[in-house]
């Protein structure tokens, strides 16, 4: 019994210690760290600023010449194409024009005239 | 400076305005802090990191509460938050040490802190209590901590806690009660 109001006793005291607990100070140069801690952090975001912006210009370059290449590999081949059956089209027209040789169809209506 | 001129200043982003608020609320956050992480390095971190993000978020303080409340509660929020990972850190080394078979409890035995604010008399209990105080759930440990290391009535921590008086009351009750078991448990076993 003598040991419980002991050991009550000691958790008594011990709950009382910190009563009338001065308050902790900082040191008069915390505001120059404080300012300081602000200055890097502000750096460090605007470096951060830098390389997103660097990141993003990239990105932009390499969709264009991404896009580009494939603009270039689809219509580019079929203009080609267009312009290749353009020319032969011509040529056909040009060589029918001054090649005037009559077809068999031709020479049979001229021979029953 | 007045609160409310003090305010609209830091708004503008005045930097003297800053200076001043900083210079005014220091000691306070800074006692917070370590009451609550019982480390100096630690509570000169977080309350440092409390005075940036009171710049950064001034706009958003819409003086619902005073601008003391505020900052007791950006206080309470950036040490928890250190609070967490600590312990989440600590889980990490422990299980890490159980994979390389080390050791736990050299982990666990980490030095304690005395507060800098204790009689030289009373250092020694002081330092049981803060262990105790130390396994609290964290919203008596708020309380408790406030109460008693920053000395506000427990109608200004249910502002900081966003709570009611009597919620406080009563977490007061069960830390007190909670600090009684694990204290006599203690001495239980240093008398053994």
């Amino acid at each position: 019994m003598k040991r419980k109001d002991n050991i009550m006793d000691e958790v008594e005291k011990t709950l009382q210690s910190i009563d009338g607990i001065k308050r902790a100070k900082t040191d008069d140069l915390f505001y120059t760290r404080l300012q300081s801690r602000m200055r890097i952090g502000e750096s460090e975001e605007s470096s951060w600023a830098w390389y997103s912006l660097a990141a993003a210009i990239i990105i932009l370059l390499l969709v264009n010449v991404f896009t580009i290449r494939e603009y270039q590999e689809n219509y580019g081949n079929s203009n080609t194409e267009t312009v290749r059956q353009e020319n032969l089209d011509a040529l056909a027209e040009e060589y029918q024009n001054q090649v005037d040789v009559p077809t068999i169809y031709e020479l049979n209506t001229n021979t029953q005239q | 400076m007045q609160d409310s001129e003090l305010i609209t200043q830091l708004k503008l982003g005045n930097e003297k305005a800053f200076r001043q608020l900083v210079e005014q609320q220091k000691d306070r956050v800074y006692n917070t802090c370590l009451g609550l992480l019982h480390n100096p390095q630690d509570a000169e971190d977080v309350a440092q990191e409390v005075f940036i993000q009171v710049w950064n978020s001034i706009g958003d303080f819409e003086g619902k509460a005073a601008l003391s409340t505020w900052i007791y509660r950006i206080a309470v929020t950036k040490s928890l938050e250190l609070i967490r990972y600590r312990k989440s850190q600590k889980r990490q080394s422990f299980f890490q040490s159980l994979k390389q078979d080390n050791d736990p409890d050299e982990i666990s035995g980490d030095d304690f802190f005395v507060h800098p604010g204790i009689a030289l008399e009373q250092k020694e209990r002081a330092e049981v209590l803060f262990r105790a105080i130390d396994q609290l759930p964290e919203n008596q440990k708020i309380a408790f901590t406030l109460h008693k290391v920053e000395d506000l009535s427990y109608k200004e921590i249910a502002e900081v806690m966003e709570t009611s008086v009597s919620a406080v009351e009563s977490l007061m009750h069960r830390a007190k009660k909670n600090l009684q078991d694990l204290l006599y448990e203690f001495y239980q076993e240093q008398s053994d």
